[in-house]
């Protein structure tokens, strides 16, 4: 009877779910559409070019050498041109920075007191970093041949996955994503449904019948939890077949940890429900908090440069603690024991917010 | 035996110093239309909820059959029907889906077939409710009601709102639920609908009992036999009118005249007399005979619709 009742739930839920356009939209649709952009504008290695000018006024073998360098690092794409071509290219924004060998700089460079100048417009801070950065190894390396020596001190480096291909920005990107898909669905279905059945009389209806208030809540819940695993394998499904991202670690304990994410993101909705008396509300508040989630959890971008102010809000937030647990499990191949601390933390979370809610939750 | 009977005693209910329902004892019997009337804020709809188990009574027991709403709901949810007054199911669910998803909630249930022909509703199974008309909607809400065949059944104003032919059409699917032998308990401030369907009235108003009854032995209260409706100018003049023979009670808003009488006739010459020697027209003069609105006004003072 009890099953039946919750199967009967569940599938109306589901009818209901699948014939809103909007939600389906925004469940399915939504996070593939943002792994596909950003996937493609960030994801693979190759993908990403900083244009750069270079203007050579000295026209001689080592300048033609020095260019030959540049090309050859993979993410610079090196455009010729006159010094006033690219002045003028630089004022409008259509490159970043540019690379001058002078006039004599061969001559120079045989005395041993060469400069290259670098002219960059200060506002694009990214690229400047980048470019910058591979400059200076450039022109390291060269320093060391022209004095014909070996460096004494050389960086080896190695991945904590080794063995790997080139990992870039869709792998760090995949598991946020899923993470913020989950927080959605459970922070924007569970609890604005409930406070919009409780405007209109719908729960009232239902209060009349004998279904327990238990089934109705863990229909809602069984339908969120089907969503949140169509959803999380189709975003693995596109990682592992358009961007070649491989799961590190185990599928079940990376299903585990959203499990327990999802728990305390469902009491979230709820805690949400319990406390708004109208839908405009509840949408109001779960927007109030989704958004710095978003943001300060480390979905879109890591959350070690952020302000020292802000640390311990980062470290309070439920999402932090998922993002990373379910990043490790996901990029390194931890397994579920290894994030456990994370799991309490969210697990803690999910107790308190169930707690405050069946205290002021109302039915009416 | 069949005992269908819905019993409260002495029952109240307060919102902090509104007395909502006050001290209140009825019976309703089983197989009867009975009808709870009143004005807007009278104390039916919480009366209503209490007998349904959604508020719980501040004093005094309500039983439904023999058992009791305080302590036995779970018994009780299972032989009543409800509808309450904001039809509410989901919006994209078809009319098929609803009936069979909330019949999942009872132990005994009526096929879906049966209720469609019931609400004739036949032709809209594959229908959402969002698409369905005001009285297709309150259709499949009566429909809902009777998912679990119930004893009782509740219906809280089912016809608010519905034009004349959609209420006429609801009307004749709760005549026929009275034929099921079934206890209808509906709330309603149309009177013609109580005079229509109900066996039994019970008026109440500041959540107080003011009268009770069958339609008929409710109006005879009043006395009178006839109302004499009309247009008239003032010239007629109120004490005038009060003065002819068998007059009990005149009332007039603007030019529409009410002249209550016993004895109609008497009172019809006298008024054609009176007209002629004031030298004033009397237009769309009707008789009726007196209504429960009429009763309301006597008791109360005020009209049921303000």
């Amino acid at each position: 009877m009890k099953t039946r009742m919750l199967l009967g739930q569940f599938l109306v839920e589901m009818k209901l779910f699948l014939r809103d356009r909007q939600s389906v939209f925004w469940t399915f649709f939504f996070p593939v559409f943002l792994i596909l952009l950003f996937g493609y504008i960030f994801g693979k290695p190759d993908s990403i070019k900083f244009n750069i000018g270079f203007v050579d006024e000295d026209r001689s073998a080592e300048s033609a050498k020095l260019l030959h360098e540049l090309k050859e690092i993979p993410v610079l794409k090196i455009e010729m041109q006159s010094r006033e071509e690219m002045l003028q290219q630089l004022n409008a924004s259509q490159k970043s920075l540019a690379i001058i060998v002078p006039g004599g700089y061969a001559a120079s460079l045989n005395s041993g007191r060469a400069n290259v100048e670098v002219v960059y417009d200060e506002s694009q801070v990214q690229v400047n970093q980048v470019v910058s950065s591979l400059l200076g190894d450039l022109v390291n390396r060269i320093n060391w041949e022209l004095v014909e020596a070996e460096p004494p001190l050389r960086i080896e480096q190695r991945s904590i996955t080794p063995g790997r291909r080139n990992r870039g920005y869709i792998d760090f990107l995949l598991p946020g994503v899923i993470c913020m898909s989950v927080m959605s669905t459970c922070l924007f279905s569970i609890g604005m449904v409930v406070v919009a059945y409780r405007e209109k009389g719908k729960l009232r209806r239902l209060a009349v019948t004998p279904l327990p208030k238990s089934i109705f809540i863990a229909g809602q819940m069984l339908q969120r939890y089907f969503i949140v695993l169509i959803q999380t394998f189709l975003l693995i499904g596109i990682g592992l077949f358009v961007f070649d991202v491989k799961m590190a670690g185990s599928i079940v304990d990376f299903i585990a940890a959203l499990t327990v994410g999802m728990l305390a993101f469902i009491a979230l909705g709820f805690f949400i429900a319990s406390i708004a008396k109208t839908s405009e509300t509840a949408s109001g508040i779960a927007n109030t908090l989704f958004l710095p989630m978003i943001f300060l959890s480390g979905v879109y971008f890591s959350v070690e440069g952020m302000p020292k102010f802000l640390k311990p809000l980062v470290e309070l937030l439920p999402l932090t603690h998922l993002v990373r647990a379910v990043r490790a499990i996901f990029t390194n191949g931890l397994t579920f024991a290894d994030v456990l601390p994370q799991m309490g933390i969210l697990s803690l979370w999910m107790i308190v917010l169930f707690a405050v809610s069946s205290k002021l939750f109302k039915w009416e | 035996m069949l005992s269908n009977s819905v019993k409260l005693q002495n029952v109240s209910k307060s919102y902090g110093d509104l007395k909502a329902v006050d001290n209140l004892s009825f019976e309703a019997k089983s197989g009867e239309i009975f009808g709870l009337l009143g004005p807007n804020g009278a104390g039916k709809t919480t009366t209503l909820e209490m007998i349904e188990g959604l508020r719980a009574a501040d004093e005094g027991e309500i039983f439904i059959d023999s058992f009791n709403v305080r302590t036995e709901l779970e018994r009780v949810k299972e032989v009543i029907g409800v509808q309450l007054q904001s039809t509410s199911v989901y919006n994209k669910i078809t009319v098929g889906e609803a009936l069979a998803l909330f019949g999942g909630y009872y132990k005994q249930r009526r096929p879906v077939d049966e209720l469609l022909r019931l609400v004739a509703l036949e032709d809209k199974r594959d229908t959402y409710h969002i698409k369905l008309s005001g009285g297709q909607q309150q259709r499949l809400a009566l429909a809902l009601a009777l998912v679990n065949d119930p004893k009782v059944i509740f219906l809280d104003e089912p016809t608010t709102g519905l034009d004349p032919q959609a209420r006429r059409n609801l009307w004749e699917i709760i005549a026929r639920m009275k034929s099921d032998h079934k206890t209808v308990i509906l709330t309603t401030h149309y009177m013609e609908e109580a005079e229509h369907l109900c066996d039994r009235i019970l008026i109440i108003d500041h959540g107080r009992k003011i009268a009770e009854g069958s339609p008929r032995e409710l109006v005879a209260q009043l006395q009178v036999e006839s109302c004499l409706e009309f247009q008239g100018s003032a010239l007629l003049g109120i004490e005038d009118l009060k003065r002819l023979p068998g007059v009990s009670k005149v009332m007039a808003r603007a030019e529409q005249m009410e002249v209550f009488s016993c004895k109609p006739q008497e009172t019809l010459l006298g008024l054609m007399e009176l007209a002629t020697s004031r030298d004033t027209e009397i237009r769309d003069l009707h008789i009726r005979r007196p209504t429960l609105e009429d009763l309301f006004l006597d008791l109360t003072g005020r009209s049921l619709r303000e």
